[in-house]
C-alpha cells in the first residue's frame, strides 16, 4: 500500500514540476488582451514578439491568449460588449466585421506613426482597407507557389531545374510524370484538388475575377469557366476514385502526404510547405516557382492571404492596443514574427538577415511573388464567406462530375448575386427600440398562457371529480411547484430569455454585431426558397431515419447479451462504453484516419477479410457512402444507450422470467413479451433522446467531412451554424432553429402517440 | 443468484454451449468498439513518422513513453485537470440533486399543469444550442460570470432536462402502492422522497451522475465560450493546443493527451458501473 502511495506522490510531483507555468507579474501596467487563433509554432513565434514588446516599455502588458474557434468567440464577445483589445482575424473576415461596425478604424491612430501604407506591400496593406478606412493591419502574410519534386522530374526525363511555365506545360509535364503499374495509377504528376484549400483561386491564373468591385458577381465570366473546366479536366482524365488516393485533405501533415511520399510530383502549396518537407523528407530535392498561368509570358500570379490584427469596437484600451500593433509593424519585430512562422514578410523593405536566416531555400522567390502586382487578394466583399462555401461546393460537384462548369458556376452566381443584392439593399436603418423589450413581453405571455392552462385543468379536474379541491394532499399545486422550483427558476433565469430572444431574432435581420431590425416573416419566406436549407433538412432526416433505428437495435443487441451476466461482463461493458467517453475531437479524427481510402484501417481489414476481393473505397469522398459511413460512426458511440437499457433490464424481476419458463416460452418469446415491455419506458426515453440528438447532429460530421462531398453530408445544425457565425445572419439562423424545433416536436409527439399504446409503466 | 435472472437463464441451463456463443459475440462486439481506442493508445506511443502510414503500424517500433511526458509539459496539464475536476464535481452534484427533486414532482405528485410543464421541459431539449448561445452569453455577462467557471456548473443546480426525463422514467416504475402506504402512515412528501424514492433509485441516480460527469468532462463548447483566462481552462480546451495550422499537428501528442484525458473517466466508470447494474433488489420482492 505504502509503495503505491509513494509512487502516486512521485508521479504527482513529477507532473506538477514539469507542468508549464503561466502568469507573470504585470503589476501597474495597462493590460491589453490579445486573442489569437494560433497554437504550436505560430503561437511561439508571435509570443516571442509579444514578450519583446512587454520588455521594451513599462506602461503596457500584452497578454497573448490562444483562442479556439476564434471567429465565433471574437464575434460573440464583441457583440456582448467585452471584446479583447487586439484580435487576430483572417483577411476574409475584415469586410464583414467592418461593415457591421465591429471594428475601430485605425486611421486616426496611424497619423504620425510608422504604421503607413508606404512601408507595406500594397496587396497586403489593402486587405485591411475597406470603404476608404483602414480597419486592420496584416500580421503575417501567406503566398502560394508551385512545388515540384526534382527527383521525380529527373526520373521522368524532364529537366529538374525547369518547372512548367504555362498551364498547357503543366498538363503535359503532369502526364509525363504519371506512372501506371498493372493498369493502376501509382504516381501522379499533378492533382489540383489534393487539398482544395483555395477552390476559388484557379481563376487567378486564367485572368478571371470573382467580383467587379461593385454590384456584380462575376463567377460565371468566360475566364472563370475556362479555369474550372481545366480543373474538371483532371477528374475526367482519370478515375475519381483513383485520384482520391492522392488526396491530402485528411493526411496533409503526415509522411503519407502524397507529395511528401513521392507519389505526387507537383502541388500548389504555401510558403509553409518547406517546413513539412523538412519535417518528413529532408532528403527530397525540391523546387518552388510561381504557379504557371494560362497565357505564355504572363507575369507571375499568386494567391495572397494574411492574418490580420484588429481592434474590436468596445475594446477597453484601444490606444494601448494600437501601440502594440504599431510595434509589430516595425521591421525588426515583423521580421522576427514572420521568420518564426516561416512565412514571407509583408513589408516592402526586407533585411538581408531575413533572407539569410530563413529556413525556406526559396524565400526570395516567395517574397518577390508577394511584392509583385500578381499577388491576388480575396475580394473584399462582405458575403465572401458564403461565396467561398458556394465555390467549394461547385468545385466538389464538378469533381464528382455532377455538373458542367457553366451550370455549376451559374448556380453559384445565382445564389451569391441574390445574397449580395440583399446585403446591399440592407439599409443602416435604426433598430426599433421596442425589440429589446419584446423577449420579456413574450416571457410574460408564455407564463400567462401556462398559468391559464393550469387553472383550466384544475377547473376540469374539479368538474370531473365533483370536488373543488381533492382531499388527498399530494394533489396540491404548491407541493408540486415546490419540487419543480429548481428547474422552474433555472428555466426562467437561463433559458426563458435566450429562447424568447431567439424567437424575436427569427423575425429580424440580425448580424450579431449590429442591433436587430424587424423584417417580419421574411426570413421564413427566404428559407423556403433556399436550396441549401432543403438539402440540409433532407440529409438530416435521412441520417436520423438511419441512425436512430440502427443505433437502438445495436444497443438492444448488446444490452441483451450483457444481461446474460456472464463472467467478464464488466470488462465487456467498459469496452463497449469506452467510445462514448472519448473527447469528440479525438474520436472524429481517429475515424477520419480509419476511413481513409488509401491507408485507412477499415479498408485494410475489409480487404484482408475478403482476400483482396473488396475494393478500397474512399468512404468519406463518395456521395453514396459518406452519409452511411457517418451513421456507422454515430453507432460507435452507442455505449450510453446500452448502459441505460441494461440498467433497466437488470430491474426486471426474475420471478417473471421464471413464470415465463414455466409457461414454456422460448428465448425470443421472453425477449418480446417480457424484457422489451418491462424496459419500454427506457426504450421510449432513448428513442426521444435519439430523435433530438440525431436531428441536431453537428460536431463529428463537421470535423470529418465539413458537409462534403458536394453537401452530401451537410446537416441542419452545420448549416445553421454557418448562417449564424460565418455569414452573420443570426436572424435567419434563428428561423432555421425554430423550424427544426417544430420538426423535432412533431416527431416526438409521434413517438409519444406510439408510446401511449406500447410503453408499459409498472408504477402508474 | 436467482433461478431466472435473465432471458438466457433457462437456455444456458439446457444448452450450456450457448454460453460460449454469447461470449464470442460479446468479445467480437467489444473488440470492434474498442478498436479505435486501442489505435489511439498505440499511436500515442509511436514516433511521429509512424502515426499515419499504409499499411498501418500496429505496434510502434519504439515505445515512446516520453510522448506522455512531453504532452504534460506542452500545456499546464495539472492546472487544467484541477479545473476540470472542480467543474465536474460541482456539476454532477448539482444535476443529480436538483433533477431528482424535479423528476419527483413529475412522477409522484399530481398537480395541475404537471403534464404541460413536463412537455415544456422536454421541449427545451429541442432548441438547438447555437441560437441561444448569443443571448445566453449576454445573460452570463450581465451576471458577471464570463471568464469564470460558473457558467459551467451553476446552471446544473437547477436541473437538466435530460436527467429529469431519465429519472422520471425510472421513478414511474416504482409501484404506486408503496408511496401511498407511506402517505397513509402520515409521511410528508419530502419524507417519501428521501426515504423511498431516493434509496430505490440508486442505480438511475448513479447513471445520471455519471452521465453528467461525462458530459462536463468532455464539454468543449462551454469552455470555449465562457473561459477567457488560460489559468481557468479545462482539459478539453487544452487539447486544442496540440493542433497547429501550418506548423503541423503533433498527432502523437494529441493522442497521448486524449488518452490521458479519457483515462480518469474510464477508471471512474469501471469503479461505479456495478452501482448502475446491480438492479434494485427490493423491487424484486414487490410483486407490483
Amino acid at each position: 500500500m505504502r509503495s503505491w502511495l509513494a509512487l502516486i506522490a512521485l508521479a504527482l510531483s513529477f507532473a506538477i514540476g514539469r507542468s508549464a507555468r503561466g502568469d507573470e507579474a504585470a503589476a501597474g501596467r495597462v493590460r491589453v488582451t490579445y486573442w489569437e487563433k494560433w497554437t504550436g509554432m505560430e503561437k511561439a513565434a508571435m509570443e516571442a514578439v509579444v514578450q519583446d514588446f512587454n520588455r521594451s516599455q513599462s506602461r503596457i502588458w500584452v497578454e497573448y491568449q490562444a483562442v479556439s474557434v476564434y471567429q465565433q468567440k471574437t464575434l460573440i464577445a464583441t457583440a456582448g460588449g467585452d471584446p479583447p483589445d487586439v484580435a487576430g482575424l483572417l483577411a476574409a473576415d475584415i469586410a464583414d466585421f467592418a461593415d457591421k461596425n465591429a471594428l475601430i478604424p485605425l486611421d486616426d491612430f496611424m497619423r504620425g506613426t510608422e504604421l503607413r501604407r508606404e512601408r507595406y506591400l500594397p496587396t497586403f496593406w489593402d486587405m485591411g482597407v475597406h470603404r476608404g478606412h483602414t480597419w486592420a493591419v496584416v500580421s503575417v502574410p501567406i503566398v502560394v507557389a508551385l512545388h515540384w519534386n526534382k527527383d521525380l522530374f529527373e526520373k521522368a526525363g524532364l529537366d529538374p531545374e525547369r518547372p512548367p511555365r504555362t498551364i498547357a506545360e503543366l498538363d503535359a509535364f503532369g502526364q509525363k510524370l504519371d506512372r501506371f503499374q498493372d493498369g493502376k495509377l501509382v504516381a501522379l504528376g499533378f492533382y489540383p484538388a489534393d487539398t482544395n484549400w483555395w477552390p476559388y483561386g484557379w481563376s487567378f491564373w486564367f485572368g478571371g475575377r470573382l467580383w467587379d468591385g461593385g454590384a456584380n458577381i462575376t463567377i460565371d465570366a468566360p475566364e472563370n469557366v475556362r479555369a474550372f473546366s481545366w480543373f474538371q479536366s483532371y477528374a475526367r482524365r482519370y478515375e475519381v476514385a483513383e485520384l482520391q488516393n492522392f488526396s491530402n485533405e485528411a493526411n496533409f501533415d503526415s509522411a503519407q502526404n502524397s507529395f511528401l511520399s513521392g507519389r505526387l510530383a507537383m502541388v500548389l502549396q504555401g510558403v509553409w510547405m518547406g517546413n513539412f518537407i523538412q519535417k518528413y523528407r529532408p532528403d527530397m530535392r525540391w523546387g518552388a516557382a510561381p504557379f504557371p498561368s494560362e497565357k505564355a509570358g504572363a507575369a507571375p500570379v499568386t494567391i495572397a492571404d494574411a492574418d490580420m490584427l484588429v481592434i474590436p469596437n468596445g475594446a477597453r484600451h484601444p490606444r494601448e492596443a494600437f501601440e502594440f500593433i504599431e510595434y509589430l509593424s516595425r521591421q525588426g519585430p515583423m521580421e522576427k514574427a514572420c521568420l518564426g512562422q516561416k512565412k514571407t514578410s509583408p513589408l516592402r523593405e526586407v533585411s538581408a538577415a531575413f533572407f539569410r536566416e530563413h529556413k525556406n531555400p526559396y524565400i526570395r522567390m516567395f517574397q518577390d511573388l508577394a511584392s509583385s502586382p500578381g499577388a491576388m487578394a480575396q475580394p473584399r466583399i462582405s458575403v465572401w464567406n458564403e461565396y467561398t462555401l458556394e465555390i467549394r461546393n461547385a468545385s466538389q460537384r464538378l469533381w464528382l462530375g455532377e455538373a458542367t462548369p457553366e451550370q455549376a458556376l451559374a448556380d453559384v452566381e445565382a445564389v451569391i448575386q441574390k445574397s449580395w443584392d440583399r446585403e446591399q439593399r440592407r439599409q443602416s436603418a435604426p433598430a426599433s427600440p421596442w425589440l429589446s423589450r419584446l423577449p420579456f413581453f413574450l416571457i410574460a405571455l408564455a407564463a400567462g398562457a401556462i398559468a391559464f392552462a393550469v387553472v383550466r385543468e384544475r377547473r376540469v379536474q374539479a368538474r370531473v371529480t365533483g370536488v373543488a379541491q381533492p382531499v388527498r394532499s399530494n394533489a396540491s399545486l404548491w407541493k408540486g411547484l415546490g419540487f419543480f422550483s429548481p428547474w422552474g427558476v433555472g428555466l426562467g433565469l437561463f433559458l426563458a430569455y435566450p429562447v424568447m430572444s431567439s424567437v424575436v431574432y427569427s423575425f429580424c435581420d440580425y448580424s450579431v454585431l449590429s442591433p436587430p431590425r424587424w423584417v417580419g416573416l421574411q426570413n421564413y419566406a427566404d428559407l423556403l426558397d433556399d436550396e441549401v436549407f432543403w438539402i440540409a433538412l433532407k440529409n438530416t432526416l435521412i441520417y436520423a431515419a438511419l441512425a436512430l433505428p440502427f443505433g437502438l437495435l445495436v444497443a438492444l443487441w448488446f444490452a441483451i447479451l450483457l444481461d446474460a451476466k456472464l463472467r467478464g461482463s464488466s470488462l465487456y461493458r467498459t469496452l463497449l462504453f469506452l467510445p462514448a467517453l472519448m473527447p469528440i475531437v479525438a474520436g472524429a479524427i481517429i475515424w477520419l484516419w480509419m476511413l481513409n481510402g488509401e491507408f485507412g484501417v477499415v479498408n485494410h481489414f475489409l480487404s484482408e477479410l475478403s482476400f483482396g476481393a473488396f475494393p478500397k473505397i474512399s468512404w468519406l469522398a463518395e456521395r453514396s457512402y459518406a452519409l452511411p459511413a457517418l451513421v456507422v460512426v454515430s453507432t460507435w458511440g452507442v455505449g450510453q444507450t446500452v448502459v441505460t437499457l441494461l440498467a433497466a433490464m437488470q430491474d426486471v424481476p426474475s420471478s417473471i422470467y421464471e413464470a415465463a419458463d414455466i409457461d414454456g416460452a422460448s428465448f425470443w418469446q421472453k425477449i418480446r413479451h417480457v424484457t422489451l415491455p418491462m424496459i419500454s419506458p427506457v426504450v421510449y426515453f432513448n428513442a426521444v433522446i435519439g430523435i433530438i440528438g440525431a436531428l441536431q447532429v453537428f460536431a463529428t460530421p463537421y470535423i470529418m467531412t465539413a458537409g462534403g462531398p458536394a453537401r452530401a453530408t451537410l446537416f441542419y445544425t452545420q448549416r445553421l451554424y454557418e448562417n449564424a457565425f460565418y455569414f452573420l445572419r443570426m436572424g435567419y439562423a434563428c428561423a432555421m432553429a425554430w423550424i427544426l424545433f417544430l420538426v423535432v416536436l412533431g416527431l416526438t409527439l409521434l413517438a409519444h402517440r406510439i408510446g401511449q399504446s406500447r410503453v408499459h409503466y409498472t408504477g402508474v | 443468484m436467482a433461478a431466472a435472472d435473465s432471458p438466457f437463464s433457462s437456455t444456458f441451463r439446457r444448452r450450456p454451449w450457448t454460453r460460449g456463443i454469447v461470449h464470442l459475440l460479446l468479445i467480437a462486439g467489444s473488440l470492434m468498439f474498442a478498436f479505435p481506442v486501442l489505435w489511439m493508445i498505440s499511436t500515442s506511443l509511436k514516433p511521429l513518422r509512424e502515426a499515419l502510414t499504409s499499411p498501418p503500424v500496429w505496434i510502434p517500433s519504439t515505445i515512446q513513453w516520453q510522448n506522455y511526458v512531453a504532452t504534460i509539459e506542452y500545456i499546464p496539464f495539472l492546472r487544467y485537470t484541477i479545473n476540470t475536476v472542480v467543474v465536474c464535481t460541482l456539476a454532477t452534484l448539482g444535476t443529480t440533486l436538483s433533477s431528482a427533486l424535479v423528476a419527483f414532482s413529475f412522477t409522484r405528485l399530481e398537480w395541475p399543469g404537471r403534464n404541460l410543464l413536463f412537455g415544456l421541459t422536454l421541449a427545451t431539449m429541442m432548441v438547438p444550442f447555437p441560437v441561444v448561445m448569443v443571448p445566453l452569453y449576454g445573460v452570463y455577462r450581465e451576471l458577471g460570470w464570463v471568464g469564470s467557471l460558473k457558467p459551467l456548473w451553476v446552471p446544473t443546480f437547477f436541473g437538466s432536462a435530460f436527467s429529469i426525463f431519465l429519472l422520471r422514467q425510472f421513478f414511474l416504475r416504482i409501484p404506486k402502492s408503496l408511496p401511498e402506504a407511506m402517505s397513509l402512515d402520515g409521511a410528508s412528501e419530502l419524507r417519501i422522497f428521501r426515504q423511498l424514492y431516493l434509496p430505490l433509485s440508486k442505480a438511475p441516480l448513479a447513471v445520471v451522475a455519471f452521465f453528467q460527469l461525462m458530459y462536463s468532462w468532455n464539454d468543449l463548447l462551454g469552455p470555449i465560450l465562457y473561459l477567457t483566462d488560460q489559468s481557468t481552462y479545462t482539459l478539453t480546451l487544452g487539447l486544442q493546443a496540440y493542433r497547429s495550422q501550418q506548423g503541423g499537428t503533433e498527432w502523437h501528442y494529441l493522442m497521448a493527451a486524449s488518452v490521458m484525458t479519457t483515462l480518469p473517466i474510464v477508471v471512474v466508470f469501471f469503479l461505479v458501473q456495478r452501482a448502475f447494474f446491480q438492479g434494485v433488489s427490493s423491487l424484486q420482492n414487490v410483486e407490483g
